[in-house]
């Protein structure tokens, strides 16, 4: 009798043989590698390149661009899920993990993001959200939103150069798949 | 992790998976609990699918899909529905968190699937009564 295959420990860059990995490790290691890209010009997974051109700071990585779109689709529903509770605070309840699920996700983003221009919210302050006039409407909307997000985001974990990168955003994707499916259920 | 590694050890998780909710599936009634029952029927089918194709990804890689054990040990005891469901979520957390590991070391078409593969056994650890998680397949 064999034991049931046990996943290993996230692979985090230099680190991949270590076990015991946490998932809060993996998302430091993550947001680190992450921000250390900012402004070096190097691509993600890339150790070998020989090009030694300098590279100017506002070219980012692939994978910087990636994140930034990523923490931009984020903030722009977690903003749109906020002024729908506020607009019905009957749904406070079921819309406060949608809210907590998204500022995780955030969170984990942010320091990847140099100075978040252009994400909702940073600068120049947040696209104003149109709320239906009813819940169901509202809820629907949502639900329409929500939905985009995780395409966005499974779409993203395919571009991202960085295969532990593209776990994270997958993973971002897989939960608000399981949001969706405990709201419209 | 290779790639074909990563194909290799996900198969092999779907090989228990396949294995286990057959076993599942005889220890409920249908005609006593049919909705825990039709749950496991269908679980059952994905990961049969799942691993039939698995086996079309490793070998479309030139290499020998791995084989089935001849048995799994059981996460956890099995007596009652409660306790099935129990071993049905301790299955899907571990799957979940072996296509995490697919995306993180495969590209591609690989990756597209494997990021499929994640969505669908997230949702399934929810219908077996995991609550939602902000980061499954990571933990």
């Amino acid at each position: 009798m064999v034991d049931f295959p046990a996943p290993a420990a996230p692979v985090v860059g230099a680190v991949s043989s270590r076990v015991g990995l946490s998932r809060r490790s993996l998302l430091t290691a993550g947001a680190a590698g992450m921000a250390g890209l900012v402004g070096s010009g190097c691509t993600a997974n890339n150790p070998v390149s020989d090009d030694k051109t300098p590279k100017t700071p506002a070219k980012l990585s692939p994978d910087v661009a990636v994140a930034t779109r990523a923490l931009a689709e984020i903030r722009t529903v977690r903003l749109a899920v906020a002024g729908t509770a506020s607009r019905f605070p009957a749904t406070r309840s079921q819309l406060t993990p949608l809210v907590q699920m998204h500022e995780a996700h955030e969170a984990s983003l942010a320091d990847a993001v140099p100075n978040q221009a252009g994400v909702p919210g940073s600068s120049a302050g947040p696209t104003p959200y149109a709320v239906p006039r009813t819940r169901d409407a509202a809820l629907g909307k949502l639900a329409v939103r929500e939905r985009k997000l995780h395409d966005t985001l499974d779409g993203l974990a395919l571009r991202a150069q960085s295969g532990d990168f593209a776990r994270l955003l997958a993973s971002m994707g897989a939960a608000v798949n399981q949001r969706l499916a405990g709201v419209q259920s | 992790m290779t790639p074909v590694q990563a194909l290799q050890k996900a198969l092999a998780a779907e090989h228990a998976a396949v294995h286990l909710y057959g076993l599942l599936g005889a220890q409920l009634s249908k005609s006593r609990q049919p909705p825990l029952f039709a749950k496991l029927s269908r679980t059952y089918e994905a990961h049969r699918g799942a691993r039939d194709q698995l086996t079309v990804l490793v070998a479309a890689k030139g290499s020998d899909p791995v084989a089935a054990k001849v048995d799994y040990e059981v996460p956890g005891p099995t007596s009652t529905a409660t306790q099935i469901e129990t071993v049905a979520r301790t299955i899907e957390q571990r799957i979940t968190r072996t296509y995490g590991e697919l995306i993180a070391n495969t590209a591609g078409g690989d990756r597209r699937w494997a990021i499929t593969a994640l969505d669908a056994s997230a949702l399934r650890e929810v219908a077996f009564g995991v609550a939602p998680s902000h980061f499954p397949g990571l933990g």
